[in-house]
């Protein structure tokens, strides 16, 4: 049998160095990146054949031909989650080696040439999909029965895609979306003849398919004139926003955004309060789908913060090196057994927070995660679902920003005033790096991750530098500094000035006065992106005649 | 293959066997998962095994020897396969490789002796992780890939890598081992000799009472037994760090202050880029800073106090500067401190890697550096789209590893690369060089070269020790 679809990626399998990493690296190794054994397959089924390093290896025999395809290699395309961890703990080329891809290719050589898994389940789900426009092959016509009761207008700016799990499995995720934007009153509608958007077809290699559905839904949306599709479904929204541009022409004129992204700006506007009557502990388990594939992570925990008497404690594994909760690439369906298995793991994961409430913001996460609970005493919630329940009905107008306080700190302010001026500081970045600033109190705030007192992030464009304030959603690095060696920094007269004592506060740290890295991108894409050069007109390289001339300055101020 | 011609039936009574040990879930024969097996982090073509087992404790590895032992099978005990010397590549059929890395648990830490005691297959940078959490840390950190990296198979083969400034390489550390020997039965060397001690007390020392047993199986390459539990050195996590960059235009100066940094014992770990295309490679910045810079050192100093730390950086200074390397920054010394496994995989970009890693004493290593330029010239690297790094890690005293590694981006090209990777392997053995692990790597070129009276003593203890050759068979082609 022949491969074209993945020996397309042929060359980039020579580019794995066999380390290891995508499987078994951790924390403190890593440049205390929050990785922590990124296979959850790996960490479930044993065996090397299931972590990146493994597939590559068989992958790569198959298509040399040492090794020849048969019922068992069928099975196994269809174990991968395609969770794209181990593609971001890679650290072989700019974005890791896309591993995901591969194993999606693979799927697709393999439908393509009617190889079927032993489960059928891909046919089946392609079947019901084509047939019912779900696939979980409920009826079409009683998608959405559960909320037609409600009036939604016939146009409207604003488009609620449900998607299916929420129609079908979830019916919660949709009514609380339905009633949080109600709340604010927003002009919104829904597609009474929504259907599949064909996530779930595009993990098992139905890329044609596809095609024509992402065809006709977008033909249906424009047609309809909506200018915003807001999705509570991380599945549905990275097909919309990564998958679909690479099989047919998006409008231009349409925004695709999350629910959480979309209720941020909302709550930012002052159109909500939610509050907990007493202390309450949440974590968050970040989608694959929202995190990883679609690089928003800031604005679920934007929203959970701003809910009054919530306290955010973070997963071991979080943000873009979270563990996958089981159920997607496709595994939940041909390997329900797995997937829990997974998913047990998380929560046992989430168990050590002593939380609440488990939230996250895809309803594939919370199926999962919620059947994985083993009788654990807390909740799992969609976000939707947290925040419908904590909406203060009688309250309006009053912002509880818990983040607000990075941009109200006085020596913050102070920092981005100094740095708008000085732009030219970053003018050796790449148009598109987005730099993150946090300032602590103490070095051990900032080694034990505490908030930070300030935080800010510049994205350099391509003729200026925007400064934004809070966390940003993907930085390449972030940047921590002391309160007392910002207090230094603003008085800077000159860049050279301001450069010894950067140079200075990071090369010969002091109790009061230090600066430190944390790098989220590897250094050598960093030195690519003009971190290098940053670096040294930051004075971080500098020469011992400099770092002797600085000792006499710093002692001055 | 000897297990394809078996009847179908014998190979189901050995797959029974071996499940009823295992249980069915931490086996298996299926050709995909064999295959995933075949290779570890080296060029060298694979050759999977015939079955995997995922062993859960020692008294499973016990009866699976006595198990393969009765059916003529060999064992292949292997940790992450992180290596890149080909050493856990099975080199016969009929084997059963035994993955330890589910047996990763640390079994104890004892403050009062300060060692811990651990699962061989637990792996340097979970050990790192766990240890921290009570505030401790080994000596030596791990090889270069320690995040698959095992401590077991660091052991087996050597490895050499992050503290082994300060702290020797993975078996300087060691204090104890548990093995599993080629009849099954069970030993644990240093003090553990004893038949009954209370456990507090059975691993606080190596060398102790009879001579030292714990030696015979460090560096064997899995052909003497199977490691299942080490108990290595630990120490408290430092107060104090400082690091600091030195840049040389000459390797000479550059060595002369290794040297004396190592002599006097000055610093935890000291690692060398050592031409300007090194520099270029991994710290790019400092290229570009300082384009005259032939060598860069990077120094890091961890101390029980920040004034010690602070005080030896300051020596450290001035010892640098009567060798005329000027102080350049942090950036080497922090990327090779704070990644510390994630290091050399931005490298790969480059294409895959050809090693040649080696020891050496510290003042052999200009030398090699001009012979490998002149190698390099003669075959015109660059053009061939052939790259190179060179580096040094002083090593426990006042010798270092000699890390030269190739890299192939195109694969075509790879009987000239093949070439010039045989010749500097002949380069580096004939000039003072010794292999720490051997492997398919270095096998031929230390055999070529072995003292036949020594060749001879281990190849007697091979023998008394698996007089069956069930252990790892191939390896330094030992003769039953």
């Amino acid at each position: 049998m022949d491969y074209p679809y993945l020996s397309a990626f042929r060359s980039q399998m020579d580019f794995c160095g066999k380390c290891g990493d995508c499987a078994l690296a951790v924390e403190l190794t890593t440049a205390k990146k929050h990785i922590n054994k990124p296979c959850v397959i790996k960490n479930v089924l044993g065996f090397e054949a299931y972590d990146a390093r493994g597939r590559i290896l068989i992958l790569k025999r198959l298509l040399d031909g040492t090794l020849q395809l048969n019922q068992e290699i069928i099975d196994w395309a269809y174990t991968c989650l395609l969770c794209g961890n181990c593609q971001e703990t890679c650290l072989a080329l700019d974005n890791g080696i896309d591993l995901p891809s591969m194993m999606e290719a693979f799927r697709r050589d393999l439908i393509e040439n009617g190889k079927y898994s032993p489960s059928g389940k891909p046919f089946e789900i392609l079947e019901k999909t084509l047939t019912h426009h779900n696939p979980y092959g409920e009826p079409h016509d009683q998608r959405f029965h559960f909320i037609l009761s409600e009036n939604f207008p016939p146009h409207a700016d604003i488009l609620l895609f449900v998607g299916c799990t929420a129609a079908y499995r979830q019916q919660n995720i949709a009514l609380s979306a339905y009633k949080i934007l109600k709340k604010a009153n927003i002009d919104f509608t829904i597609l009474k003849d929504e259907k599949c958007c064909g996530s779930v077809l595009l993990r098992y290699g139905f890329h044609d398919k596809v095609k024509v559905l992402a065809e006709e839904l977008m033909e249906q949306i424009q047609k309809s004139g909506i200018k915003t599709v807001v999705f509570p479904c991380a599945g549905c929204y990275r097909t919309f926003k990564i998958d679909y541009p690479k099989l047919i022409e998006m409008p231009k004129d349409i925004k695709f955004i999350h629910f959480s992204e979309y209720l941020e700006k909302l709550v930012k506007e002052g159109k909500y309060h939610f509050r907990f009557d007493s202390q309450t502990r949440i974590s968050y388990h970040d989608p694959c789908h929202l995190g990883r594939a679609a690089g928003v992570f800031e604005a679920p925990r934007f929203l959970i913060n701003s809910i009054n008497n919530a306290n955010l404690i973070e997963l071991e594994t979080r943000r873009n090196y979270s563990h996958c909760c089981g159920a997607g690439g496709g595994v939940k369906s041909c390997f329900p057994e797995i997937s829990l298995k997974v998913g047990q793991n998380r929560i046992i994961e989430a168990a050590q927070n002593n939380i609440n409430y488990l939230v996250s913001t895809c309803p594939f996460c919370k199926t999962n995660l919620s059947q994985s609970l083993n009788g654990q005493n807390f909740k799992v919630l969609d976000l939707t679902e947290l925040l419908s329940q904590t909406l203060d009905e009688s309250l309006t107008g009053t912002i509880i920003q818990k983040e607000s306080s990075f941009v109200t700190h006085e020596l913050t302010q102070n920092y981005i005033t100094y740095l708008s001026q000085h732009p030219e500081i970053f003018s050796d970045l790449v148009p598109g790096s987005v730099l993150e600033f946090t300032i602590y109190d103490s070095i051990d705030a900032f080694e034990d991750e505490k908030p930070p007192t300030g935080a800010f992030h510049v994205v350099r464009l391509e003729n200026e530098i925007e400064i934004h304030p809070g966390l940003a959603d993907n930085s390449d690095l972030q940047l921590a500094l002391s309160e007392g060696a910002v207090r230094e920094l603003v008085l800077s007269k000159t860049k050279k000035e301001y450069s010894l004592k950067f140079g200075a506060f990071y090369n010969d740290p002091e109790e009061e006065y230090w600066i430190d890295f944390l790098l989220h991108k590897r250094t050598k894409t960093l030195l690519k992106m003009g971190y290098g050069k940053f670096a040294e007109e930051a004075g971080i390289l500098d020469e011992d005649e400099d770092l002797d001339s600085l000792d006499d300055r710093v002692k001055i101020i | 293959m000897i297990l394809e011609s078996m009847t179908q039936l014998a190979l189901e009574k050995i797959s029974t066997g071996i499940e009823k040990i295992v249980g069915p879930e931490n086996y298996s024969k299926a050709k995909y998962i064999l295959h995933s097996y075949a290779e570890d982090a080296s060029p060298f073509p694979g050759n999977p095994p015939d079955f995997v087992v995922l062993p859960q404790n020692t008294n499973e590895i016990s009866q699976l020897i006595q198990f393969a032992a009765s059916h003529n099978l060999s064992i292949i005990p292997v940790g992450g396969r992180s290596g890149i010397s080909g050493a856990s590549i099975p080199r016969t059929h009929s084997s059963i490789m035994l993955d330890l890395t589910r047996m990763n648990k640390i079994i104890s830490i004892d403050k009062e002796i300060m060692t811990v005691t651990v699962q061989a297959g637990i792996t340097w940078a979970e050990l790192i992780h766990k240890l921290a959490k009570e505030d401790l840390t080994v000596g030596f950190r791990g090889p270069y890939g320690g995040n698959a990296g095992t401590v077991g198979g660091s052991l087996s083969s050597n490895s050499i890598g992050i503290g082994a400034s300060a702290y020797g390489g993975a078996c300087d550390n060691v204090v104890s081992l548990e093995v599993v020997l080629a009849d099954g039965s069970i030993i644990e060397t240093g003090s553990g000799w004893k038949k009954e001690l209370p456990e507090t007390l059975s691993h606080f020392t190596r060398y102790c009472t009879f001579n030292d047993l714990t030696g015979i199986f460090l560096g064997d390459h899995g052909t003497l037994g199977v490691k299942t539990q080490a108990t290595l050195k630990i120490y408290p996590i430092a107060e104090g760090t400082a690091f600091i960059d030195f840049g040389f235009t000459s390797i000479e100066d550059c060595s002369k202050l290794l040297h004396y940094l190592q002599v006097h014992k000055l610093v935890t770990e000291a690692v060398i880029l050592g031409d300007t295309n090194s520099i270029e490679l991994l710290a790019s910045t400092y290229h570009d800073k300082y384009p005259q810079l032939t060598t860069i050192v990077g120094i890091i100093i961890e101390e029980y106090d920040q004034d010690i730390a602070n005080r030896k950086k300051e020596i450290c200074e001035k010892k640098a500067k009567q060798f005329n390397g000027k102080s350049i920054g942090t950036f080497l010394s922090k990327a090779h401190w704070l990644n510390k496994f994630n290091l050399v995989q931005s490298l790969f970009e480059e294409g895959f890697w050809y090693n040649t890693c080696h020891l050496r004493p510290i003042n052999t290593l200009p030398n090699l550096i001009h012979q490998t330029h002149e190698l390099f010239k003669k075959y015109d690297m660059k053009p061939n789209e052939i790259n190179w790094i060179i580096s040094a890690l002083a090593t426990d005293r006042c010798y270092c590893t000699g890390w030269i590694t190739l890299f192939l981006k195109d694969p075509t090209k790879r009987p000239l690369l093949e070439k010039i990777w045989h010749e500097l392997r002949e380069l580096e053995i004939s000039n003072n060089g010794v292999p720490y692990w051997t492997g398919l790597l270095w096998e031929d070129y230390v055999l070529q070269r072995v003292n036949p009276a020594f060749y001879e003593t281990i190849q007697k203890i091979k023998n008394a020790l698996d007089p069956y050759h069930i252990f790892h068979p191939g390896v330094f082609k030992f003769e039953r």
